[in-house]
């Protein structure tokens, strides 16, 4: 399938009008107004590509990022996942657009309070997250540590075959996650740390092992985010070098899975469909009078909040952007509470959408919007390209498709305008870290796609809209790794990704504060 | 949760019959409150299935009792560690 695409003339036209051009957003972060008062449970992106590691192409890679715009210097609580939620990762593999299987994971922190003597026979609590140095293998000046397990459920991901998935070498259940980067006095060696947490697992069902991280990753995303949301305060169809990536600096919580692609796919087509989603308890009541409580773990104690009932979903992401600069502010927080399987009720996004008409309002002839219905939309939105990346059963839904056949482009080879590029291994086939998916979905709204790589047309146009301008943000990542960079512009050369799972960079460090 | 609210209806019956008993111009026609007891609400909550569905809210008007009161969900907070 990815020989017969890259030789499409249709194919090979869009790359070549992309490609010619000179070398408006956050995936999602902070994107609806209930969210940003629970950042904890905030997802960012989520990516989904089969793995490029070497020897690991059987795999497909699951990264699911919360907790947006981390200050690495954000001490000395950091940035603990919640406790009380469930984040999970979901995958349609029949195209029902109902989940068949979900990955469930959950955490639980565990305080050491850890004292110091202060004088007069008394061991005084410290406010600190950790009294020296940590390193892998040693973490005994820790004052906190998160822990989580991972269940798969087979099925409705509230009422199905649930199992546990155990660490592959010790049978355990129960995985850690890595401290934060407080900083390099604290951490000396993070990636060193970093890299203890990855864990081989065991899935139920899967006759190969996977691998596992929870962790603090460097941001991924790579966007000039403050012109973007200032009206785009920029140059539409500048260079794609020309603006500094103004979230380099960063960091994200990732939840990262290595999952054998045959234990994703179901039948005989080779098509994923995957989305994640944070839920909370319905109740919380907050304690007035907190004593000691688990912060402590003291006897008597009583918690800050009390907190039960069913888990409600309060965030939502497949493919990037769509919540962000697709639907409106008045379904915002709707959709994140919403499943695919009922994503009828937001067509009218999609198929007349509002971001190319405030491009044209802004910048006039130089970004004409496409016509309605933009069903071109529709086909990389909701339904996937057929013969590509379609589910066996098309329910227009909003999630991330991969098609599992199509092999993984290696790092040195990636572009990172995917698809559009030429590279078929990349976005909207899943979506990999260096994945430019800013620029690509601006051209895809401004028509790009219409008529194209078998999506409908724009209204009655079937050729692309605007000619050969290429729209951009002007930030994009400097390579897929920092072996394969290609530095250029303003880019910080800093923005690469590993060349193996979980593939984020390790997180900027709280201090030297020049490391920054 | 079920008896509370019942409770609550039959509260608001019985004072609309006994207001029916006079003929005086003055008499008041009480208001059948409908409204849910938020308190009472969130503690049912708390029990419900993690599993289950949520409980829809949209078709409810809340009626908050316990504003002022620091103490409204001690039983709740008491019980837990």
């Amino acid at each position: 399938m990815q020989h017969m695409l890259a030789k499409s003339p249709l194919a090979i036209a869009v790359a070549s009008l992309v490609l010619a051009a000179p070398s408006a957003l956050a995936s999602s972060h902070r994107e609806a107004p209930f969210i940003t008062g629970s950042p904890k449970v905030d997802g960012t992106d989520f990516y989904m590509f089969r793995s490029y590691e070497p020897t690991r192409s059987d795999f497909v890679t699951l990264i699911a990022n919360y907790q947006p715009l981390q200050d690495s210097y954000g001490g000395p609580n950091y940035f603990l996942l919640d406790e009380n939620a469930i984040y999970e990762i979901h995958i349609d593999n029949d195209g029902d657009a109902i989940e068949d299987l979900t990955f469930q994971f959950q955490f639980n922190n565990e305080y050491k309070n850890l004292g110091v003597p202060a004088g007069a026979g008394t061991n005084t609590p410290v406010p600190l997250s950790n009294i020296g140095q940590i390193s892998a293998g040693n973490t005994a000046a820790l004052n906190v540590t998160q822990t989580y397990s991972v269940k798969l459920i087979t099925g409705d991901r509230r009422t199905g075959q649930v199992q546990t998935i155990t660490n592959a070498n010790t049978n355990s259940d129960t995985f850690v996650k890595p401290m934060d980067n407080i900083g390099n006095k604290s951490i000396p060696d993070y990636p060193a740390y970093a890299n203890d947490a990855i864990y081989p697992i065991a899935i139920p069902g899967c006759a190969n092992d996977g691998r596992v991280f929870v962790g603090q990753r460097k941001e991924g995303f790579v966007v000039n985010l403050g012109e973007v949301f200032d009206l785009v305060n920029t140059n539409p169809i500048g260079p794609r070098d020309g603006e500094r990536n103004i979230i380099s600096n960063k960091n994200i919580t990732s939840l990262a899975l290595e999952v054998p692609k045959n234990c994703l796919t179901g039948g005989e087509n080779p098509v994923i469909g995957g989305w994640t989603t944070a839920s909370v308890p319905q109740a919380r009541v907050i304690n007035p009078a907190p004593q000691g409580s688990a912060v402590t773990g003291s006897a008597g104690a009583k918690p800050t909040s009390v907190e039960g009932g069913a888990y409600t979903q309060v965030s939502r992401l497949g493919a990037p952007l769509v919540n962000e600069v697709v639907i409106g502010l008045p379904d915002k927080d709707r959709f994140n509470a919403s499943e695919p399987k009922d994503d009828a009720q937001f067509a009218q996004y999609v198929t007349n959408p509002s971001l190319p008409v405030l491009l044209n309002v802004l910048f006039g002839d130089a970004a004409l919007p496409p016509e309605t219905p933009r069903n071109d939309l529709v086909t990389a939105f909701l339904t996937g390209f057929p013969g590509f990346n379609q589910l066996a059963t098309v329910t227009p839904s909003e999630m991330l498709r991969l098609n599992t056949d199509i092999a993984p482009t290696a790092p040195a080879q990636q572009n990172d305008l995917g698809v559009i590029g030429g590279d078929n291994a990349g976005f909207p086939n899943g979506r990999r870290p260096y994945d430019d998916v800013v620029d690509i979905a601006l051209n895809a709204a401004m028509g790009k796609l219409c008529g194209q790589l078998g999506a409908g047309n724009c209204g009655t146009q079937s050729t692309p809209q605007n000619g050969s301008n290429f729209y951009t943000d002007g930030a994009r990542a400097a390579g897929p790794t920092a072996a394969t960079s290609v530095i250029s512009g303003e880019i910080d050369n800093d923005d690469t990704y590993l060349a193996e799972f979980p593939y984020l960079a390790n997180p900027v460090p709280g201090s030297p504060s020049d490391a920054q | 949760m079920r008896f509370i609210k019942n409770g609550v209806l039959l509260a608001g019956l019985i004072a609309g019959l006994a207001a029916c008993g006079g003929d005086d111009d003055d008499d008041i026609i009480p208001v059948v409150d409908k409204a849910t007891n938020y308190t009472a609400f969130v503690k049912g909550l708390l029990d419900d299935d993690p599993n289950g569905e949520p409980a829809s809210i949209n078709n409810r008007n809340f009626r908050f009792t316990n504003q002022e009161n620091p103490d409204a969900y001690d039983d709740v907070l008491s019980s837990s560690n």
